[in-house]
């Protein structure tokens, strides 16, 4: 799910940024430290959206680097258990898919992939025989995620095509 | 009397039979009235009627169990026999009515009464069957409780027995009872009571002491107990007969361990369970002593009887009934079974029928070795067969949190969650709605199982895949499949052998020696990344793409990340993202070993997303073909997990007005160092702060920071121990480097430093550093392309994606100039400055021919051009041994940069082949086909004179001098008593003769102080003698 959401982030700037483009360098480092990261709280961060405050910045002792707390708004996407997304196909085998939802990375075991669909390994693809149905790479699929991982700096989401109106989208 | 001989299934032994046995022999006469009339039913009356004395087995029970006679022996016959619900006589003479008219009925042919005989007597069954659960539910307590016994009781009183004999004895003394009832003296005890386990006493139930006392005389094995019989108090009575339950889980398959004999300790599988005569069958390794077997059997010889010993045993091994055969040895067969000795043997392995009590369940368990002989492979033996080191317990099944679903009683399917667990009784809070008021329910741990659902984050707590962390992908009901996290395999797990934990495996090995990223070397020939660790092995992905098992102790070494050039002659490196030509695959690199890539994509199914890629078939991701020799200057700047800030900032031309400045040298800084030198010698430190010379350090030992200079410190790798010195040359001057700085006078003299750097043409007076930035710039700008708002941010291809945000951290780094790789520019004005000649000379001690020095040749500007930025990287030292300096300043002066002019691969182990400045003046060389295309290949002379890289050779056929260099000639190698010049190593251009040759080794006697030197025969020339 997407999130509109201020958040907080220290910029430490080196001395030799200091000048007249400082508060610009603080922001430019600010989008790239930020956009993309991802936090087991907040989810990835996807865009920047406004900067609504650059504080002071604090000497660091002994370093001579600056700290520079900065607010800002961002757009956010944190996936949930039970959440229905859409995904991109990137990789088929014969343990399951690997899709992208975005920045997310998400398994489908073969487990959570319907009975009727079987791999096919020459051409690397779940394919439903009756139906005619493939599943193959760069498809788009829909999907429920079932579980989630969450680490420091990353989630990793397993997904399932075992409900109603899950799969290819076509 | 009763005669009360309690068995857990545990130690039923064979004997035990026997008793039996006994027992009935004694009793059959008495038997016989009664059985005449039903000889059908023979065997199982006989077995009833023995059973009225003898309790084989105990109800096993928790709550007390009654001493008293009557009560026991009602409670006994519902056991066995549901018709006998009341008084003993009454009940069998009941019994043979029903059978009596059964028979009657039968014998009449006549359905209508046979029929209403059965309605009958089960409709009588049922009533009295209803009639009796009610009256049992509604009293059970009252019942127990009043059961108990009191002061009115007969009491029971311990008498010490022989060890091992109680059994027996409870036995003879039923057959003295028996005699002295018979002549009219009966015994007055009421019964003898021999519990399981309990060894030396047995109890026996009497009103008065006396009365035991009479039973005793002339029991052997009581003898002891004449004399002291303490009296059970009443309250413990009970606990007397309480038998602590044992259930023996043996199932087929399990894996033992024998308790006695030749196959002590020795790993069995059980094959088959008899339970009932408490027996198993054994599958396990034959110790045959196939010695014993020939003489028994070939010689004919009588066979010794010797005492075997654990270590004198013979060894394990498959039965070899061909080897048996040879030796005359007689084979019968019995079905798939061969039979040697009451040996029965299949596939090599014996069979062999044992008592419960002759193995072990709770021995060690069986190590990898073991299972191998059993043709099992670890990963198919379930560990649930496997004998468990600890006793499971409640405690170590569930924890506080795990959601569990009860699975017998009332209540089951309610599903709860634990909040405590005090020893076996466990604490839920029930799920339901409606329960939830109901508060914290206790129940009992077997009453209870964990359940999970698809998606939980678990760890494994037991078993093959231990400590293994997954996502639940398929829970059926008693196997869930995870998607382990390391490595994206499919692992099926008990749910029992599972726990909720958000943590991530961490991947390391039991010992924390390695973990799951490393890669470790097998031999010689094999490395791997480890992909899975199991519990005594690693399984790794060789660099042929293959994985294998390794056990811990066949690790070698663990391998540290190397560099490589990918197609294009790029550098790469750890964390770089790569894609694989031929595959079109991208991966990060994870590690380097030699030119192959250790690649990971989360999306390769396999090895959890690492695969092989061999370097020269990889093409970093985003890099544009660079000029070589470019990128080979600037390894570093050309990965793109750089700064983009920096790209903006820089200018060629501020390459300049920064270099005067001291700079920190981040690299340095948080090293362990040494101090080698000065007041602080020996003292080891963190570097704290650093500059090109100098570094504050915090010591170790006072809690103080002190300034040092670098060229006192020596880093200390706190992996190995050691000391080494640091990559950075603060310290280490490698000739390559000694030859840049010596070079300075040279162009301070001559005041032409421009040609040096042909690539730069930058400001002149800065010329010792700028080129390199001049170089560089290009690469920076061409791969650091700063990420713009435009780019997908997810896009690998765009290497500085905010994602791989650790690589922003480090601020100096950012700085303009190149620090990691400037030592090799002479920054500091006062760094370049000692080498002069003359601080060559006095720093090495060495008095190496000043002289030569004058042979440098100004007239040769064109040849130190060569040196290009890249020829301090590349350059290999020319004697590796000698890496403290040039061979001697004047040589150098004139051969700046030999390698690079030189056409062969330049090879450091071969130092005639690779070292072009070998020749001075009088040595005595061969031509080469490399000169005049081979016209003078093989024809001798000597070199008149030296200048620069061009030698005067006079060849004694031709009499006439040439110019060549010195790839196109050899020095003649010496022969004993030659006059010599040593070309290589830090005495060079020193004269001697060659007094003797010892190998490869050669033995000078010096010209000058007739010392007598062994030098390496390659480091010296034959001297002409035409020569003067």
């Amino acid at each position: 799910m997407f999130y509109h959401m201020c958040l907080d982030h220290r910029i430490l700037l080196h001395p030799q940024y200091f000048g007249p483009r400082l508060i610009d360098i603080v922001k430019k480092k600010l989008f790239t430290e930020v956009e993309g990261s991802c936090t087991g709280e907040y989810g990835f961060v996807v865009a920047v959206t406004t900067i609504d405050h650059i504080g002071n910045g604090v000497i660091d002792q002994g370093q001579g680097s600056v700290n520079f707390p900065v607010k800002y708004k961002a757009i956010v996407f944190r996936p949930f258990k039970g959440e229905v997304v859409d995904a991109i196909v990137r990789e088929v085998n014969k343990v399951g898919i690997f899709c992208e939802v975005g920045p997310l990375t998400c398994f489908i075991s073969r487990h959570s992939i319907p009975a009727d669909m079987v791999f096919n390994p020459d051409m690397e693809c779940y394919q439903n025989q009756d139906e005619g149905i493939v599943i193959q790479k760069e498809d788009e699929i829909r999907l429920k995620i079932i579980g989630t991982r969450v680490d420091a700096n990353d989630i990793f989401a397993v997904g399932s095509l075992m409900d109603d109106f899950l799969g290819l989208i076509s | 009397m009763l005669l009360n001989v309690n068995y857990g299934l545990y130690n039923l032994q064979s004997d035990d039979d026997d008793s039996d046995v006994d027992v009935d022999d004694e009793f059959s006469d008495d038997d016989d009235d009664e059985l005449e009339e039903g000889p059908a039913s023979r065997p199982k009356k006989k077995k009833m009627n023995v059973n009225k004395f003898i309790l084989d087995e105990a109800e096993v029970d928790d709550d007390a169990e009654d001493d008293d006679d009557d009560e026991l022996e009602e409670g006994f016959e519902q056991l066995i026999n549901k018709d006998y619900n009341e008084d003993e006589e009454e009940g069998t003479s009941e019994s043979f009515r029903h059978q009596r008219r059964l028979d009657h009925l039968l014998s009449m042919q006549e359905e209508d009464k046979l029929e209403e005989y059965y309605r009958k007597k089960y409709a009588e069954l049922d009533a009295e069957e209803a009639i009796d659960t009610s009256n049992y539910a509604k009293n059970e307590e009252v019942k127990q409780q009043s059961a108990l016994p009191g002061v009115k009781d007969p009491r029971l009183w311990q008498v010490k027995c022989r060890m091992g004999e109680e059994k027996q004895t409870a036995i003879k003394l039923l057959r003295k009872y028996i005699n002295l009832e018979v002549n009219g003296d009966p015994l007055q005890i009421k019964s003898v009571v021999v519990p399981v386990g309990v060894r030396g006493c047995i109890y026996i139930e009497a009103f008065k002491q006396s009365h035991v006392k009479a039973a005793l005389t002339g029991v052997n094995a009581l003898g002891m107990g004449k004399w002291q019989q303490p009296m059970v108090p009443i309250n413990e009575m009970a606990d007397v007969l309480k038998v602590v339950s044992e259930p023996m889980a043996i199932k087929t398959h399990s894996w033992v361990r024998i308790k006695r004999g030749v196959y002590r300790d020795d790993l069995a599988q059980i094959d088959y369970v008899e339970h009932n005569q408490n027996k198993v069958v054994c599958k396990m390794l034959p110790r045959i002593d196939y010695k014993k077997v020939k003489s028994m059997y070939k010689d004919r010889e009588p066979v010794q009887k010797f005492r075997r010993s654990a270590k004198g045993r013979p060894a394990q091994k498959l039965f070899d009934a061909d080897l048996v055969r040879s030796l005359g040895g007689e084979l019968k067969k019995d079905g798939d079974f061969i039979i040697f000795e009451s040996g029965r043997y299949r596939n090599g392995f014996l069979f062999k029928t044992l008592a419960f009590s002759g193995i072990t369940i709770d021995g060690p368990k069986p190590t990898l070795e073991e299972l191998e002989k059993f043709d099992e492979l670890p990963e198919n033996v379930d560990p649930d067969l496997l004998p468990t080191d600890k006793k499971l317990t409640s405690d170590s099944i569930f924890t506080a949190g795990d959601i569990v679903e009860v699975c017998e009683g009332e209540l089951i399917h309610m599903t709860g969650t634990i909040i405590s667990i005090s020893g076996d009784k466990v604490t839920i809070v029930p799920n339901h709605a409606d329960l939830k008021n109901a508060g914290a329910l206790d129940f009992p741990a077997r009453e209870l199982r964990k359940i999970f659902k698809d998606g939980d984050h678990v760890r494994v707590i037991q078993g093959k895949y231990e400590g293994e962390t997954g996502l639940v992908v398929r829970v059926d009901d008693n196997v869930a499949v995870i998607v382990a996290d390391t490595t994206y395999s499919e692992m099926k797990v008990r749910p029992r052998d599972m726990q909720l934990c958000t943590e991530m495996n961490s991947g390391v090995d039991s010992q924390g020696m390695y973990q799951i990223g490393d890669v470790i070397e097998v031999d010689q020939q094999t490395i791997g990344y480890i992909v899975r660790i199991e519990r005594e092995s690693v399984r790794i992905l060789t660099q042929h793409g293959k994985t294998q098992s390794v056990r811990n102790n066949a690790i070698v070494r663990k391998l540290r990340c190397g560099q490589a050039l990918d197609s294009q002659q790029n550098f790469v490196r750890g964390k770089d993202i790569v894609n694989v030509l031929d595959s079109g695959t991208q991966g990060e690199i994870k590690h380097i070993w030699r030119h192959f890539l250790f690649l990971f994509n989360r999306c390769h199914g396999e090895n959890g997303g690492i695969f092989v890629a061999k370097a020269r078939n990889t093409i970093l991701a985003g890099a544009q073909k660079l000029p070589s020799d470019l990128a080979g200057a600037s390894p570093r700047l050309t990965s793109p997990s750089r700064s983009p800030m920096r790209s903006p900032m820089r200018t060629p031309g501020q390459g300049g007005r920064q270099g005067g400045r001291d700079k920190r040298d981040k690299e340095f800084i948080g090293k362990t160092v040494k101090v080698k030198q000065g007041a602080y010698k020996g003292y080891v430190g963190i570097v704290r702060d650093s500059t090109d010379t100098t570094a504050r350090i915090e010591l170790h030992t006072d809690c103080k920071i002190i300034s040092v200079e670098k060229g006192h410190l020596i880093e200390v790798t706190t992996a190995t121990g050691g000391f080494t010195t640091p990559s950075t040359p603060y310290i280490t001057k490698t000739p390559a480097y000694g030859g840049v700085g010596s070079a300075t006078p040279m162009y301070g003299s001559h005041g032409s430093r421009t040609p040096m750097y042909g690539s730069g043409g930058q400001t002149p007076t800065r010329g010792d550093r700028t080129p390199y930035y001049g170089a560089q710039t290009p690469t920076h700008d061409g791969s650091n392309t700063p990420r713009a708002g435009g780019y997908s941010a997810w896009d690998p291809n765009y290497p500085n994606t905010p994602a791989r945000s650790d690589e922003y951290t480090d601020f100096y780094d950012n700085s303009p100039s190149p620090a990691p790789f400037s030592p090799a520019n002479p920054q500091t004005p006062g760094y370049g400055e000692p080498m002069t000649p003359g601080y060559a000379i006095d720093s090495m001690g060495n008095p190496a021919t000043p002289g030569t020095s004058s042979d440098y040749n100004p007239s040769s500007p064109s040849v130190p051009s060569p040196a290009s930025p890249s020829s301090p990287y590349t350059e290999p030292s020319p004697s590796p041994g000698t890496s403290v300096g040039p061979p001697s300043p004047g040589s150098d002066q004139s051969v700046p940069s030999p390698y690079s002019t030189s056409s062969g691969a330049p090879s450091p182990m071969t130092p005639q082949a690779a070292n072009e400045n070998w020749p001075l003046p009088g040595i005595e060389v061969v031509m080469l086909e490399s000169f005049e295309d081979g016209q003078y290949i093989g024809q001798p002379g000597y070199i008149r004179a030296v200048s620069g890289m061009i030698s005067t050779v006079w060849l004694y056929e031709e009499e006439r001098e040439f110019e060549c260099q010195a790839y196109q000639m050899k020095p003649v190698v010496p022969k004993k008593l030659d006059k010599v010049v040593i070309i290589l190593g830090n005495r060079r251009g020193n004269y001697g003769q060659l007094i003797n040759i010892d190998n490869d080794d050669g033995i000078v006697k010096a010209e000058k102080s007739l010392e007598l030197r062994i030098l390496k025969l390659e480091s010296l020339a034959k001297l002409s003698t035409h020569h003067n």
